[in-house]
């Protein structure tokens, strides 16, 4: 027999001492940190806590001196963080490499068809597109890859297509839990913005929505799924990340939400889609919306865990839960992406003679 | 529901006074405990706990017939009850992995024949409590103890805290405690405070910032990574998964110490190994040891010859590695620390020139961070591309590869001081009233969630 875990004991303590010292120490725990305890709240159970409103009616006193305690923290954490973040946290630009040795390839040249050249569109030329919509991509380009969790599970198959098969470089911000119906909680449209100034991408890729099919919070109020206000203000999100990216010359391809497991979310998926389908035609060249409802199923409608692919029968492409995909189901995805781009030559293929 | 939540704090708070208020009447106790067991595991799944459920039924039903009026044993009743045990576990967990081999196999021969996708769920906890059960059958059958209680072998197999991910108890570990007629008592309220503080330090804290600023990026684009920083991101996972799955013992420790029991202990600082045995001595104990005593020694231990002991070893990892999961690279991390082992043996049997326990401990340190690789790739590619050759090899590390590195040697350095540390800390904690105690636990638990990452991080150890 195993010896107990750790040493040996003191005398036993009361079991209502013991209540007092959790039910103290959670409350205050609680108290001091309940924004977080809110979104954290809001963003699980798409509820907002009924003693959220009352938390309003905290004396003055008690949120002065918050305040105060807050600015202090505030001050010592940047005393702190220009080390502890270059110490503790990759750069926001991880994957930085010097390109200025490869050779520019003619950007433009691979799009005109000389046969249709006269039916060009210039802002498709602008955006590198091929006229059958099409992104041109070459290794000068750099991607970015942004949404939740659904977009964590095929990002790792696309970035490492993209850098092993074709030296493209590709950045993976995407957050798990988060999507355009709770900026409180995580906000897209500031973080694209942020990170589309800092950085030289010009390809953007996007997969979120598995979190957004729930009431929003608007002036302090439940806005229901789906309402005519929700879904103005749902598309004008989208709509900001969109224009951002325009004024970056950035190219987006937006991934549709797939069909889900649990109806409750299958039932918002066709409303999410059409906000993105709408917005991204009104950006017109630069964006693109990319179905996926029907690519995991076998009869293009209904959701299904398993898809029969040519070679190898049935396979399992989603997860227990109703929403995620397998790493054949991430592959599926994965393959969809790349096959919206216009892509150099294999990388590997060409190694073998100089 | 994360034994870290909000919710879970809030609903095991209210179960703690009712609990209590209970306490002069064990019987009853234990039957809200056995209450509050089934309604947390349906909180997760009700068919969860309705497998649970009639896999306990099966278990304790098949123990009662074992043993004869007269003490023999009918030998068909015992392995009836634990080949059902077995079987239960290897359809949940396992039925689409061998479908889709067999699939494959199948169609390599040209034949077309497909086999039904059963669309099974796995749940959680599945692996620890089959165990658990077996474990159970097991001593009955020798005659160690008699067939439970009903409602304390139900409890047994279903109890909360180690219901979701272990330790993996042994009947004379949590089954004789439950059946104890004493009242219960908490018995270290420190201990159990201390712990929480240091689950929450090592998994919201440590293990989420490792996953966030290292593993995550790294194993998703091994190839965009400079070679150092993708041996750093093999170390960064070696150490989130011991903070995850040690911290989530933590946790269930303390719970299980406020319900007024011990769990067995199920780490022992692992990354202080100077050898692989060594290594699993102290990782994952409460699995480790059920593997040695209901595989390697019914297989025949190192009783059979020198050769056939290496088999058996060899044999018992790799079972190890399937339990992890139904996947090939599981499969390859269970053969190769069956490797470890052998060349181990082999060196001490044929070498036999003894390593200093510091190289010993560096050695073994990179084998097991080789073995993390292939348990935590996605697939076979992943892990592949973490040996690929490219120009990343001339492009600078980052600086926080430096900051890693400094955090695994501070860790190495600070690790063996711990166990000293804590008994000196724990009496400091006694103390302090403890109506105080609060003022103490609060700063502590406020400055750890203010350091960690946002969000309620998921423990790795629910998916086995």
């Amino acid at each position: 027999m195993q010896t107990p875990f750790l040493a040996p004991s003191p005398a036993p303590t009361s079991p209502w001492k013991v209540f007092y010292i959790l039910l103290v120490t959670l409350g205050a725990v609680v108290f001091i940190n309940r924004q977080g305890l809110f979104n954290y709240w809001q963003q699980a159970h798409q509820q907002v806590l009924s003693f959220q409103v009352e938390a309003q009616a905290i004396p003055q006193w008690l949120q002065d001196g918050e305040a105060q305690l807050d600015a202090v923290l505030e001050k010592a954490n940047q005393r702190t963080s220009d080390l502890a973040q270059y110490l503790f946290f990759a750069p926001a630009e991880t994957i930085e490499v010097s390109r200025s040795e490869v050779p520019q390839p003619e950007k433009t040249a691979a799009l005109v068809n000389p046969k249709s050249n006269a039916t060009v569109d210039p802002q498709l030329l602008a955006a590198r597109r091929q006229t059958d919509g099409r992104f041109e991509l070459t290794t000068n380009d750099r991607v970015l890859l942004i949404g939740d969790s659904m977009m964590q599970g095929i990002a790792p198959f696309i970035s490492r297509a993209l850098r092993h098969d074709y030296g493209i470089d590709s950045l993976d911000i995407s957050r798990q839990s988060t999507g355009l119906a709770y900026p409180n909680f995580f906000d897209w449209p500031g973080t694209v913005s942020k990170t589309l100034a800092t950085g030289d991408y010009n390809t953007m890729i996007v997969f979120l929505g598995a979190n957004d099919t729930w009431d929003m919070i608007l002036d302090k109020r439940f806005e229901p799924f789906g309402s005519e206000r929700w879904q103005n203000v749902y598309a004008s999100r989208v709509n900001e990340i969109l224009t951002t990216a325009a004024q970056h010359q950035v190219r987006v391809i937006w991934l549709g939400v797939p069909v889900m497991g649990r109806a409750k979310i299958n039932k918002g998926v066709p409303i999410l889609n059409a906000a993105y389908q709408a917005e991204t035609q009104k950006i017109g060249a630069f964006s693109r919306f990319v179905p996926t409802a029907a690519l995991l199923t076998d009869d293009l409608e209904h959701y299904s865990k398993f898809k029969t692919l040519p070679d190898r029968g049935q396979v399992a492409v989603r997860t227990e839960d109703g929403v995620h995909f397998t790493a054949p189901g991430q592959r599926i995805l994965a393959q969809l992406v790349l096959d919206q781009f216009v892509l150099p030559e294999k990388t590997t293929a060409t190694k073998a003679t100089p | 529901m994360n034994y870290l939540s909000p919710e879970f704090a809030g609903a095991f708070i209210v179960f703690f006074a009712f609990y209590w208020y209970l306490r002069q009447w064990p019987t009853l106790q234990k039957g809200v405990l056995l209450l509050a067991s089934y309604a947390f595991y349906i909180a997760l799944d009700l068919r969860f706990a309705l497998i649970l459920l009639f896999f306990s039924l099966w278990v304790l039903g098949l123990a009662e017939f074992i043993r004869r009026p007269d003490g023999s044993r009918r030998n068909w009743i015992a392995g009836l009850a634990m080949g059902g045990a077995a079987a239960n576990l290897l359809i949940f967990k396992y039925f689409n992995f061998f479908r889709e081999s067999l699939q494959a196999g199948l169609q390599q021969l040209g034949l077309l024949w497909t086999l039904p996708a059963l669309d099974i769920l796995l749940p959680v906890g599945i692996s620890f409590y089959t165990f658990q059960g077996i474990a159970y059958l097991v001593s009955v059958a020798k005659g160690e103890r008699e067939p439970a209680h009903p409602l304390d072998g139900l409890l047994y197999l279903a109890f909360f805290p180690t219901l979701l991910a272990g330790p993996i108890c042994r009947p004379q570990q949590l089954l004789s405690p439950l059946e104890s007629r004493q009242p219960r008592q908490i018995e270290s309220v420190d201990l159990a405070c201390w712990l929480i503080i240091l689950a929450i330090a090592k998994k919201v804290w440590l293990a989420s910032w490792l996953a966030n600023a290292w593993v995550t990026p790294v194993f998703a684009n091994p190839e965009a990574f400079h070679p150092l920083e993708r041996l750093a991101g093999i170390y960064a996972y070696a150490l989130q998964i011991y903070f995850d799955f040690s911290g989530y013992t933590d946790i269930v420790t303390a719970v299980a110490l406020l319900l007024g029991y011990r769990l067995p202990a199920n780490f022992d600082q692992p990354y202080r190994a100077s050898s692989l045995k060594e290594f699993w001595q102290r990782w994952h104990i409460s699995l480790s040891s059920w593997i040695r005593d209901f595989i390697y020694i019914p297989l025949g231990g190192n009783r059979g010859g020198w050769w056939r002991g290496q088999f058996n070893a060899f044999v018992a990892m790799l079972v190890s590695g399937l339990w992890h999961g139904a996947s090939v690279t599981y499969l390859v991390w269970g053969a190769w620390h069956g490797l470890g082992l052998f060349v181990q043996n082999a060196w001490k049997r044929f070498v036999n020139i003894p390593l200093p326990t510091w190289l010993g401990g560096v050695i073994t340190f990179h084998v097991v961070c080789l073995g993390w690789l292939f348990f935590r790739a996605d697939d076979w590619s992943t892990a592949k591309a973490f040996f690929a050759h490219d120009g990343r090899l001339f492009h600078h590390p980052h600086g926080n590869l430096l900051g890693l590195l400094l955090g695994v040697v501070l860790y190495l350095w600070v690790a063996p001081l711990l166990p000293k540390a804590t008994a000196s800390l724990l009496k400091i904690l006694a103390r302090i009233p403890w109506w105080i105690k609060p003022l103490v636990l609060v700063p502590a638990i406020l400055l750890l969630l203010h350091v960690a990452p946002e969000g309620m991080p998921g423990f790795i150890y629910f998916s086995f």
